[in-house]
């Protein structure tokens, strides 16, 4: 899936989506957040971590996300994610759109009537 | 050492970059990330030289974000840059709003009708309208002070559109130090009531000095629960004639031209109608400036101010 560059581009659309996602039940770190959603899509799909991190200040600041170092000695203190109730209705709304946006565009891509 | 392999893999990476608190905050964290991923290769089998490359590997290139995240602090103030307008600011807080929970909002209401329930009864027993007991009246003071104590903490202890919720300790104190406010007043009132009860005046006197110096000891060492966009934007609160300069003094010009004209009016109009009616036109001169400001001050709904 990711090997086709105009699936990863739609896909790179949503990366933000995707990460608040992750975050609704509970709060992640990065390399977390970054195995969820591979493990989520059984590795047909992974968002590299490079772009996770630019999502991540994305979401702050836009305050749909909060972050805290948590308190762990081995290994380094870790940066977690905690999603807001801004970021909760963001999410709800993204995936509200995307649905509609989905039905959309079934429709008009079969209006073609090149069924394959 | 997989760890010192992470950390020259990281030096390498953002060589060069103004060290930043945003950049090393991005490397401390992508620094805590990789050694997570470098534990589960080795765990997995790998020789730990052949584990911190894989994981570098897949963290992708480092470069573009250093640089996007180094540039971030100029990008962020062109955003803010927008801020200063009305609507830049309206899309701001619509972004960011937080509707009440539907829970806060009922126990809130709840808890409020109870707090007046009990201020009622307090100063009815106060003034003798009801018949109570001392006890009693003292019961229903404490009842209504940890009411009032309740909706400090909760409220305290919600998120809104500009602010954080306050961790559940510092709220709850908040709440104790309003209630034994509230009480030292109940108390106080109900000795007002009965000047014979000295005792509660003591008790009133303890409480508003412990809830003074909890309230005072709270608001020194309170920090910060604004949220970032409402600490980027310094002029959202402030009025359109500080954010922007130019129409403030063209405002000034414009009531300058306004009144000279008025006061020259009124000469002619005095002059020439006669002096009874030579107040119309400071009255005139007066409504257009009062629109003026409205139109200046406050510009119409979609219409963006230059």
């Amino acid at each position: 899936m990711s090997s086709d560059p105009f699936a990863a581009d739609l896909l790179r659309g949503h990366t933000d989506t995707i990460v608040l996602g992750t975050l609704r039940h509970a709060d992640r770190y990065g390399y977390e957040i970054h195995k969820a959603i591979r493990d989520r899509t059984g590795g047909s799909y992974e968002i590299k971590e490079a772009t996770l991190y630019a999502s991540f200040r994305r979401l702050e600041r836009d305050g749909l996300v909060e972050s805290y170092w948590g308190d762990e000695s081995q290994g380094g203190r870790r940066k977690y994610y905690r999603i807001t109730d801004a970021g909760r209705a963001v999410y709800f709304r993204n995936v509200a759109d995307w649905r509609t946006t989905r039905q959309i565009i079934d429709i008009l891509l079969d209006h073609e009537g090149e069924r394959s | 050492m997989s760890e010192q392999n992470v950390y020259r893999v990281l030096d390498e990476a953002f060589a060069g970059v103004d060290p930043t608190p945003e950049v090393q905050d991005l490397k401390e964290e992508i620094r805590a990330n990789l050694v997570a991923r470098v534990a589960e290769l080795q765990a997995a089998g790998r020789t730990p030289d052949e584990a911190v490359r894989t994981a570098v590997d897949e963290v992708g290139d480092l470069r573009a974000v250093v640089a996007e995240i180094a540039a971030s602090g100029a990008a962020s103030t062109t955003v803010n840059g927008l801020g200063g307008t009305w609507a830049a600011h309206e899309r701001l807080v619509s972004l960011h709003r937080v509707r009440p929970r539907p829970v806060f909002v009922a126990a809130a209401v709840v808890l409020a009708a109870m707090l007046a329930t009990a201020v009622t009864l307090v100063v009815l027993a106060a003034l003798d309208v009801v018949a109570m007991s001392t006890a009693s009246a003292v019961l229903k003071a404490v009842a209504g002070a940890l009411v009032g104590g309740a909706i400090v903490t909760v409220s305290l202890l919600q998120e809104t559109t500009a602010h954080y919720p306050m961790p559940l300790r510092r709220a709850t104190a908040w709440g104790a130090a309003s209630a034994a406010g509230i009480l030292a007043i109940g108390l106080g009132a109900l000795f007002a009531g009965d000047t014979g009860r000295t005792g509660l005046l003591e008790a009133a006197i303890l409480l508003a000095v412990a809830a003074t110096a909890g309230l005072v000891t709270l608001g020194v060492t309170q920090t910060n629960r604004a949220k970032g966009w409402v600490r980027d934007v310094p002029d959202r609160s402030s009025d359109r004639f500080t954010q922007d300069s130019a129409t403030a003094t063209r405002f000034g010009l414009y009531t300058a031209v306004l009144w000279l004209a008025a006061a020259g009016a009124t000469v002619v109009v005095g002059l020439t109608a006669g002096w009874l009616w030579s107040w119309t036109p400071p009255l005139a001169a007066l409504l257009v400036e009062l629109v003026l400001l409205a139109r200046m001050l406050f510009p119409a709904g979609g219409r963006r101010p230059e």
